[in-house]
């Protein structure tokens, strides 16, 4: 593989890989060759990999190579490499979710979404670091636009990864905001759909009731497909829904989308958020939208901390016996987390658990005269790296379960910005359509400056 | 309530503090919340 063949392979996106290698334009085995020398050259700065499968993943491509030689009939994917945050379960491949006792954990089988990934014809690269079982103590991973500024997290390595074109498609996982800021951070789109639409069975968990599988990729195309490959329901899993409507992907809608700016999210974000995203809501609007503003019905603040209440309870529920079994081995803000926890009065859960279906009620209202919410997806570009960013403007749609998706939007002082776009349960293929839509106004994000 | 609870040692962690601090927040506002006592279960 010439450099020059490298470079122009690492760019493509996981759909433009997936039409080239089915033309026969690339091969999955040069594909595969160019994602390994980039990441010897680039991961050692932005140490988004916590392990490359690279002997299996050549095999699986040289498979792949020989099955489009040979006519056979080709997945959506086929021969598309991705990631996979290191709390999804691989299959003979070391599953250690940044916790020092689970450095040699292998499990025996794949987690269902990342099997469902494989038989659409995925090639499984290697493993993006996470913090520590997801939470929010920072992780090693730089956050390629700038060495000083988080990459997010918990899905730090899926977000970089993808940014710094070592992979085109990874998972991640969002249980406050998890996806969708570590991918406006890094300037990459961040997508978790409805909770109950992606098994979880296989992933390791933080907070049962708020965990989303969710993609990071560089273009929403990239997440439709993806999802429809791994949605659906999955009878492993106590939480994958049994009476989903099946996700058909759509093809781009002809009508522009009518746009519900949040009221209280505006007011939340920083003044250079804010700006930004009336200025793209205005160009929305020139474009043809139709963008009112709407409320979420309930305070952001009581939203949040019912989001609170519950994700510290279940986290403390998830995690208090491995603190007692492995003491010392858990990262400071997980260990201080699950300790008071501990402490949280079930009345408190219970109470929370009540007021988050009145939320979720008064959120699906808000959604009732337009195709999608508009909001920023961060409160501000990427924070130091002492810390995985805010929250807050992510959370309520983690809590609600409803799908959300991140859009790269512009640069700021050298940093990443992003709109969030969120719908209905179970509205995934409208709240594509309309992230299809809005893709298309925006100009288009470049490479991190570093790793173009 | 930290130190009843963590001892003298472990209740100056920031962490600890941060995480105590933050629940207790969380914990009130929910609380102010009224819900009718006959209403739905969660």
């Amino acid at each position: 593989v010439t450099d020059s063949t490298a470079t122009a392979l690492h760019e493509l996106t996981a759909s433009e890989a997936a039409r080239s290698i089915r033309e026969r334009q690339i091969s999955p085995v040069e594909l595969i060759e160019a994602l390994l020398q980039r990441a010897s050259t680039i991961d050692p700065r932005v140490q988004a990999w916590v392990r490359l499968d690279a002997e299996r993943a050549l095999a699986a491509a040289r498979e792949a190579e020989k099955q489009v030689t040979s006519g056979a009939e080709l997945g959506q994917l086929h021969g598309v490499p991705f990631g996979a945050k290191d709390i999804f379960d691989t299959a003979d491949l070391v599953t250690s979710a940044g916790f020092s006792p689970y450095a040699s954990r292998t499990p025996a089988q794949d987690a269902e979404s990342i099997a469902r990934l494989k038989a659409a014809g995925a090639i499984l690269l290697g493993k993006l670091v996470t913090t520590q079982f997801a939470y929010s103590d920072p992780s090693r991973t730089r956050n390629p636009w700038n060495d000083d500024s988080t990459p997010g997290g918990s899905s730090s390595g899926s977000a970089a990864g993808v940014a710094a074109r070592l992979v085109p498609l990874a998972f991640g996982s969002q249980t406050a905001g998890s996806v969708l800021r570590p991918a406006a951070y890094n300037g990459v789109v961040g997508f978790k759909p409805t909770y109950g639409r992606v098994s979880k069975r296989g992933v390791l968990p933080l907070a049962w009731s708020l965990d989303h599988v969710g993609l990071l990729a560089r273009s929403v195309q990239d997440c439709q497909v993806a999802l429809s490959a791994i949605a659906g329901y999955d009878a492993s899993d106590p939480h994958s829904a049994a009476t989903q409507p099946p996700f058909v992907a759509q093809p781009p809608p002809s009508a522009p989308p009518r746009l519900g700016l949040v009221r209280e999210a505006l007011e939340h974000a920083s003044p250079r958020l804010r700006e930004h995203v009336l200025a793209v809501a205005s160009g929305f609007e020139q474009a043809g939208a139709h963008v009112r503003e709407v409320s979420f019905g309930e305070p952001l603040r009581l939203i949040l901390a019912v989001h609170h209440v519950i994700m510290q309870t279940e986290t403390a529920a998830a995690h208090w016996q491995l603190i007692e079994q492995y003491p010392g081995a858990h990262q400071p803000r997980l260990r201080g987390y699950v300790e008071t926890g501990r402490l949280l009065p079930g009345v408190s859960y219970l109470h929370a658990q009540r007021l988050r279906r009145r939320i979720r009620k008064s959120m699906r209202n808000c959604l009732s005269a337009v195709d999608a919410l508009l909001l920023p997806t961060a409160v501000d570009v990427a924070p130091g790296r002492e810390t995985t960013g805010d929250p807050s403007l992510q959370a309520p749609f983690s809590l609600v379960g409803f799908p959300s998706i991140s859009l790269p939007s512009g640069v700021a002082d050298g940093l990443p910005l992003a709109i969030q776009l969120a719908a209905a349960p179970w509205q995934e293929a409208e709240l594509l359509g309309a992230a299809t839509w809005c893709e298309a106004q925006l100009s288009p994000m470049p490479a991190p400056p570093s790793f173009a | 309530l930290a130190v009843r609870i963590y001892g003298e040692e472990r209740a100056g962690e920031a962490p600890l503090k941060t995480a105590l601090e933050a629940a207790a927040a969380a914990v009130w506002r929910v609380s102010q919340e009224p819900l009718d006592p006959a209403g739905d279960e969660p």
